[in-house]
């Protein structure tokens, strides 16, 4: 039956439910982009790993991308690394100045920085500066259909801009978490040597004592995965943009947040397999 | 173009080795640098607490590294089997030792070993080292840190009452020495004067002796005297025997008679001395028991001493008489007060006094009515017969520097007082305190006065009487003092209460008394 060509206005009630199902349509459609975007990015990965043994190898390209993601971050992460010991060695001797026991500044600070510290502050500032600058350049070619174009010439696009960054990043995030690692106990050896009046000999001798390569190993591992991971999530979030200049943002945004978030997230999974990994290697356990 | 290709791969090779360098430093300064398998022995040994003790945990010899621990497991499900890895060179036996050490309160941990002796045999590999030590884990540690805490708090309170408790602390135990040492002291002085008064009778009594001695030497001496006499007249005799003999020998046979009288005179007297000193050898007579019974040579000295002593304190005993005289402000009269006061020692004296107390004695007697009223209820009649007479005191008094305490009858009633001697005695403040059962009274009798001494003899003070009861005179009169006066024969009679009073006192001491006595005059 006609009601005379008028729309009735929905009622209080109606709004109420109309709202609440479009918050769970949200949140479903938060886990359906989620799972789409780790499925996504897992293909990503095993499509970057195919194509990074199929010539043509583009060496050109991956140093490019070795210069830009390594060289060019040097700087951002040697202040973070430096800064981090620095302020890590104050905050430590004071807590262990209450114990007579500031000699122990140097191996507190080694081991923050080796196992968690530097992969973790590195892996960040990849992804703000790196992860950001990927998804951002990927998206711009995207909406501006230069991927389309490469396409078009016959040049697999994801092994020419996916794979040198990929492998870019894998390699330089442990060399970058080195550097943190240095500057990072370096910082914290100015300070707690030469400020708080530590005993060089004892600083490093606590650091040599306490701190094992396979803690050295474990961070550079992490980073290794860190790089792996935020390369992988702003190639996808470049690679996937759409709607022009919004959309660029959009995924630069995405791609930010998200690899901080993965990093923060798979940080705390990896200790816990570092640290099944070398208790069983060092043997301790029943039996 | 090409140099800017030729840059960039060099930064980033550039980087790449620098951080392989700085990698390869920091892994070799870290690496514990694990011991070869052709260079060491392994073996275990069985730890019932492994807490601390990691992989690689450092073995130690005298503090140098000579090994690390390789593996820990659990070994037969309650203990804690440690592998061990230790350099060959140390020569480990099987007698050889290890034991946990905490390396700091932190909780690092290290094994210290001890290589064995060269007479066993070395550990082959795989072998256990069976000696270990095992070690108390920090909690017992501070556990046993705690036991010992309170044993030393135990210590140092036990030490503090040793030195300064009350009951068998280094403070009383002095304090007895002090008291043990004051007392010999006073032991041997005390001692010394009976050994001294001793002495002094037994000189007494041989001087007694020496002059009954000198008493019977008179006899002797008389007999001497009269064996001279009896030689004189033997000699005149002869003298006149040979005048006899010469001119007149018709009478020689008279004097030869005479002659012998006087001899048998001189044989009696010999005779007699010699039964004298005989029978005080015996022990006959008072001079010869005096002499020869010496239960009655002790009882004279004991009697001797006895009376010394009585003679000693008397003629040490010191008196003082005083004559006071006081103005009572609120009845307008005078009390006055003779006081004989006698020292035996300086601390302690005997005080007998006459008092002359104008408020007198007051007696109370009830008129009951017949018949007789409850017990709850009053007496008809009160009568208060005041008797003036004279009040007695005796008090003995003792003196604890600077105040003297006396106790005894005070003014006919019981009581006691006390003297705080000030500036070297010139001044003194005293306190009494009697009448405790005087029925008009609510209160027992308090005096108190300040007294000043100037001149040696003379004093004055001034102080308050019954200064507990209510005021007596109109001066400060209150609401209950009209009770305390009696108007009879013209004038109030002070039952009581509270007055302010002045007055002075002289004093004679002994050698004035024996000044005063000597120029007195005396009848004849």
């Amino acid at each position: 039956m006609s009601t005379g060509g008028r729309e009735e206005a929905p009622s209080a009630g109606q709004a109420a439910t109309q709202e609440a199902v479009e918050a769970v349509e949200s949140v479903g459609r938060s886990a359906i982009q989620l799972v789409e975007d780790v499925g996504g990015i897992a293909l990503m990965g095993l499509q970057t790993a195919v194509w990074l043994f199929r010539p043509p190898y583009r060496l050109k390209n991956l140093v490019a991308q070795l210069d830009y993601i390594g060289v060019g971050s040097i700087f951002v992460v040697g202040i973070t690394g430096l800064f981090t010991g620095m302020v890590f060695a104050v905050q430590t001797y004071h807590a262990f100045s209450l114990f007579d026991a500031q000699g122990l500044v140097g191996a507190t600070v080694a081991l923050s920085l080796s196992r968690e510290l530097a992969p973790v502050f590195a892996g960040l500032m990849v992804t703000a500066r790196v992860g950001s600058a990927i998804a951002t350049e990927l998206g711009s070619m995207r909406v501006s259909e230069q991927i389309d174009a490469l396409a078009t010439m016959a040049v697999d696009p994801l092994q020419y801009l996916v794979v040198p960054r990929v492998v870019a990043c894998v390699a330089m995030m442990p060399v970058l978490t080195m550097l943190f690692d240095t500057v990072g106990i370096m910082g914290a050896y100015l300070v707690a040597v030469f400020g708080m009046g530590v005993d060089a000999a004892t600083f490093l001798g606590r650091i040599r004592t306490w701190v094992d390569p396979e803690d050295i190993l474990g961070g550079l591992i992490k980073a290794a995965v860190f790089g792996l991971l935020i390369s992988l999530i702003a190639c996808y979030k470049g690679y996937n943009a759409k709607g022009g200049a919004k959309g660029v943002g959009t995924a630069t945004n995405e791609a930010v947040v998200m690899g901080s978030v993965t990093v923060l997230v798979v940080d705390y999974f990896l200790s816990l397999l570092l640290a099944s990994f070398w208790s069983t290697h060092a043997a301790r356990g029943p039996g | 173009m090409k140099l800017r290709s030729f840059v960039t791969p060099f930064k980033v090779g550039l980087f790449v080795l620098v951080a392989i360098g700085a990698f390869i430093g920091f892994y070799t300064f870290v690496h514990k640098g694990g011991l070869s398998k052709e260079d060491s022995v392994d073996c275990f040994a069985v730890f019932h607490d492994a807490s601390g003790l990691e992989k690689k945990t450092q073995v130690l010899i005298a503090g140098i590294a000579v090994g690390e621990v390789t593996s820990i497991t659990l070994y037969e499900g309650q203990y804690a089997r440690i592998g061990l890895r230790i350099l060959k060179t140390v020569k480990l036996r099987t007698d050889g030792a290890i034991t946990k050490r905490s390396a700091s309160i932190l909780g690092e941990y290290v094994l210290d070993l001890y290589a064995g002796s060269e007479q066993a045999p070395l550990m082959k590999d795989g072998g256990q080292i069976v000696n270990v030590v095992d070690q108390a884990g920090m909690q017992q540690i501070f556990q046993a840190l705690g036991k010992i805490t309170d044993d030393i708090q135990a210590v140092t309170k036990e030490l503090r009452n040793v030195m300064a408790g009350q009951q068998g602390s280094i403070q009383q135990i002095v304090r007895n020495l002090s008291a043990v040492s004051s007392t010999l002291d006073r032991t041997v002085a005390i001692n010394g004067e009976r050994l001294d008064e001793t002495l002094g009778n037994f000189q007494r009594l041989s001087a007694q002796l020496a002059s009954i001695a000198s008493a019977q030497r008179g006899n002797v001496g008389e007999i001497v005297e009269n064996v001279r006499v009896a030689s004189d007249e033997a000699r005149q005799a002869l003298a006149t025997l040979d005048q006899v003999l010469g001119a007149n020998k018709g009478s020689l046979a008279e004097n030869f008679a005479s002659l012998k009288t006087t001899l048998g005179h001189l044989d009696d007297s010999l005779r007699n001395v010699q039964d004298i000193t005989k029978r005080i050898d015996q022990g006959e007579g008072p001079i010869g028991r005096l002499v020869n019974d010496k239960a009655l040579g002790d009882k004279l000295d004991r009697t001797l001493t006895g009376a010394s002593t009585l003679v000693d304190r008397i003629v040490g005993m010191q008196t003082e008489v005083s004559m006071d005289v006081d103005y009572m402000w609120g009845e307008a009269a005078a009390k006055g007060y003779l006081n004989l006061k006698l020292i035996p020692k300086a601390d302690k004296y005997y005080l007998v006094q006459v008092v002359d107390d104008s408020r007198g004695t007051p007696q109370f007697a009830f008129t009951q009515t017949t018949p007789a009223a409850p017990l709850t209820q009053e007496p008809a009649q009160q009568v208060i017969t005041t008797t003036r007479s004279f009040k007695f005191s005796g008090e003995f008094a003792k003196t604890i520097e600077p105040a003297t305490f006396r106790l005894g009858i005070i003014e006919s009633t019981a009581g006691g007082g006390v003297d705080v001697n000030l500036l070297g005695n010139d001044l003194r403040f005293t306190t009494d305190l009697f009448d405790f059962n005087d029925f008009y009274q609510p209160l027992p009798r308090l005096r108190s006065y300040l007294t000043a001494r100037f001149l040696d003899h003379f004093e004055v003070r001034g102080g308050v009487d019954d200064a507990l009861n209510c005021d007596s005179y109109s001066g400060f009169r209150f609401n209950c003092a009209q009770r305390n006066v009696v108007a009879a024969e013209g004038r109030g009679y002070t039952l009581g209460g509270r007055e302010l009073f002045f007055g002075g006192a002289f004093t004679f001491t002994d050698e004035d008394l024996k000044a005063v006595l000597a120029a007195a005059p005396m009848p004849k």
